[in-house]
């Protein structure tokens, strides 16, 4: 009875140790079987393990961006570029050591050479049932030292009682402009635009804080983000650090002599920012406020366009007084044919005005300071792989007092070709050919740049 | 004329705005909700799910598909407004094979819907129990282009397959909506009647062509060729996803000179371009199949995808 038994078992079993394909391809009766087999199964636990054991699993999302960027120029004359960079110690050495190299050496405006610009090492996965984290390392080189930063780390709470609301907290880059949230190393163009360099950063602006995201209930895509923020980091970029150090004493008593010469009023020696004012500036309660509403329409089957407006608050420095609004537009028009064709057009407006608060609360004060600028970009991806584009950028600042103490007029203007060939997803490497114009120093540089990137690891997301 | 108010009516007129104001954003929060129709909202990333999912679900729902027929599913821009359409679905079905890996994940995420969160209630991955081919046997790496590393994704064109999608969909639809299972399970039934009818018809045409072999531009053909015992002996693409280089496509004109090779299968998201060049050089024809359903405009059903893909392919084959 046993053998019997043991021996219907095995019958009933072979099917399944016949390959597939010999099944698959057999006669009008075992497809009949098929059918009528997979009608009635269930699913077994192969299927299920066959997921779990994908991606799908605990183990985060990682990835590696590696992004090389050289960038060259045409040598010129020093005294035919910013003077402001050089940094002297004693200022009779500085004024001839000044005086031979505006006579010989020539310099250039860019590194004119290749850097890792940053290589960003990311991790993602979902924390629990109500949030998922995301982390994002970078490294970059800093005047020869390698630095790391946490560039990114929060959590984002996708799904919350609160109906088609999300949350983030922790660290991240704000919700503002078109270019802001994404990594460097995946805009449309090697560097950043002016006014997102002088109005934001040169790469992202972020900061520690809390942002929530509603989705409102139209037929049309419309979503409203709304952050609060520490405002410690905002409206710093980095260059200006470098012209506080320019700024220092040896090189007002270097200016003070040239004036002396010229018959100038002196310039007086800018007060040091004390370590207890420092220190206000990290613990002051200034939160920087962010909103942006954003919206897409389509139009035909492949064309679309996204805009949205951005407002920005926040106290600028360590004085009080001073409240900064900043506003923005940003859109961009897509069409694309599949993964073969597309085209954009994109850009962001953005206007700074920065107020001393009135005396009293029925009087409006005036701004005492304003910046403007926007870019515009037109990309074609003519092939599968490569893509052509022109960058046009436009930046001012009219309040800039120049080194007589007048107004003059600090604005740059840039124009940009970019040829780019995108092998895949997961590299891509970019030319830039474009001609800056800074009118403070009456100077044009034409520059040309080469970037490399690469991601290796989890699939990147792809964007709108 | 003078208008005086005194502080309780300032204070009235303050609580009535505030009254206003929370039944304002309360209705804005739970509009849809009251807006939304009794029937079910699906959401499925290709046309053919959409298919499977309107042959299931009849008329207990609304079905919405996000790519269009004749789009590449691994490529698609994921635009915004596909996000509304995921935050009002119940049910969001995918290919699954991380086919969509590059744009869905983040959409459900973005579209703040919790029904719809992976492995949540409404979250059906179609290709759970599917016969799955070239499943890779080894480690998979990028060099191998846009290789899945669960296996070929395209596994919907072979309508055995079909129904295995088709009973992932009845089985969500069951758990979302148990007051019309039964609904759901006849409409199956008839479904994979259907299909297992349409298989019996097709083998018959294909088996009356005899033994055949055939070029393609994509690895998306092979549970067809698999079903219907057809031979595919030569991809164009090199690799998945990557383009093809002149001294590749070469090897692949003498393949298809020295077996004979009559024609090229490529899809609507296919580039023409390599296929009409070896097509040139060897006097193949190229072959556009309608792969999905929406393809072309008179693709309206999946048997309409795969009696036109037969009728073209055995036309020229011989």
């Amino acid at each position: 009875m046993k053998i019997k038994l043991v021996f219907i078992l095995c019958l009933t079993a072979i099917p399944a140790f016949i390959p597939l394909s010999a099944q698959e391809t057999g006669n009008e009766e075992s497809i009949e079987n098929l059918f009528n087999q997979e009608s009635s199964r269930d699913v077994g636990d192969q299927d299920i393990d066959r997921l779990q054991n994908s991606r799908r699993s605990f183990l985060p999302d990682i990835n590696a961006a590696v992004d090389i960027v050289g960038r060259w120029d045409k040598e010129k004359n020093r005294d035919q570029i910013d003077r402001g960079r050089i940094l002297i110690k004693d200022p009779e050495e500085a004024m001839a050591e000044k005086i031979e190299e505006w006579e010989t050496p020539p310099v250039h405006a860019t590194e004119n050479k290749a850097v890792i610009r940053g290589a960003e090492i990311g991790f993602a996965g979902d924390i629990d049932q109500i949030g998922r984290g995301v982390v994002t390392l970078g490294v970059h080189e800093d005047e020869g030292e390698t630095v790391m930063d946490l560039e990114e780390a929060f959590f984002l709470f996708p799904v919350t009682p609160i109906p088609r609301t999300s949350f983030k907290l922790g660290k991240f880059f704000y919700d503002a402009g078109r270019i802001n949230r994404i990594h460097p190393h995946d805009w449309n163009f090697t560097d950043a635009p002016a006014v997102h360099r002088e109005l934001l950063s040169d790469k992202n602006a972020g900061d520690v804080g809390i942002e929530a995201s509603f989705l409102f209930p139209w037929s049309f895509w419309q979503e409203l983000t709304v952050g609060v923020f520490n405002g410690h980091s905002v409206g710093h970029p980095p260059h200006q650090h470098e012209e506080e150090k320019e700024d220092s004493e040896e090189w007002i008593a270097l200016e003070n002599t040239l004036r002396e010469e010229l018959g100038l009023p002196l310039r007086e020696p800018e007060v040091e920012m004390h370590d207890e004012e420092a220190d206000s500036l990290q613990t002051r309660q200034n939160p920087l406020i962010t909103v942006h509403l954003k919206q897409f329409f389509s139009f035909g089957k492949n064309w679309g366009t996204q805009f949205g407006f951005t407002y920005m608050r926040w106290h600028p420095g360590s004085e009080k007084h001073k409240v900064t609004h900043q506003s923005g537009i940003d859109f961009a028009v897509r069409w694309n044919r599949g993964r073969l064709r597309s085209f954009i057009w994109q850009s962001e407006i953005w206007y700074r005005e920065t107020r001393d608060k009135a005396e009293h609360p029925w009087e409006e004060a005036d701004p005492v300071e304003t910046r403007a600028g926007a870019y515009t970009l037109f990309e074609y991806q003519f092939h599968q792989n490569w893509s052509a584009g022109i960058r046009f950028d436009g930046y001012h600042n009219p309040n800039y007092r120049g080194e007589s103490g007048y107004f003059v007029s600090d604005a740059e203007t840039e124009a940009q070709v970019l040829i780019t060939w995108k092998p895949s997803e997961f590299s891509k490497f970019r030319f830039t050919g474009g001609q800056k114009r800074r009118y403070l120093y009456n100077d044009i540089d034409n520059t040309m740049s080469l970037q490399a990137v690469f991601i290796i690891g989890s699939h990147p997301q792809h964007q709108y | 004329m003078n208008f005086r108010v005194n502080k309780t009516g300032v204070n009235e007129i303050k609580n009535n705005m505030l009254i206003k104001t929370v039944i304002f954003y309360t209705a804005l929060f739970f509009l849809p909700g009251i807006l939304s129709a009794e029937k079910l909202q699906i959401v499925t990333t290709t046309e053919d799910l959409k298919y499977f999912a309107e042959q299931i679900a009849d008329n207990h729902a609304e079905v919405t598909s996000l790519v269009r027929g004749n789009e590449d599913p691994h490529f698609v821009l994921p635009r915004p407004d596909y996000i509304m359409k995921l935050n009002r679905a119940d049910v969001f079905i995918q290919v699954g094979l991380d086919l969509e890996e590059g744009w869905a994940p983040g959409l459900i995420r973005q579209s703040k819907n919790k029904k719809i969160q992976l492995n949540a209630p409404g979250f059906c991955d179609a290709s759970r129990g599917a016969r799955i081919l070239q499943i890779p046997q080894r480690r998979v790496s990028r060099l191998q282009g846009d290789i899945h590393a669960q296996g070929n994704p395209h596994y919907w064109t072979d309508p055995l397959n079909a129904v295995i999608a088709a009973r992932n969909i009845r089985d969500t639809l069951i758990q979302i909506d148990s007051k019309n299972s039964d609904a759901y399970r006849k409409n199956f039934t008839n479904f994979s009647n259907r299909m297992k009818n349409l298989t019996l018809t097709l083998k018959r045409q294909y088996s009356a062509e005899g033994k055949f072999s055939v070029a393609v531009f994509h690895s998306e053909f092979i549970y067809l060729s698999n079903r219907f015992g057809f031979d595919i002996a030569v991809t164009l693409e090199e690799k998945p996803g990557v383009p093809p280089s002149a001294s590749y496509l070469k090897k692949t004109v003498e393949i298809i000179k020295r077996k004979n090779i009559k024609v090229i299968l490529i899809s609507p998201s296919n580039n023409p371009r390599y296929a009409q060049t070896v097509a040139r050089e060897t006097g193949a024809k190229v072959i556009l199949m309608p792969i999905s359903v929406g393809s072309e405009d008179k693709i309206k059903t999946y048997e309409d995808s795969q009696k036109e893909m037969a009728r073209r392919l055995l036309k020229d084959v011989k």
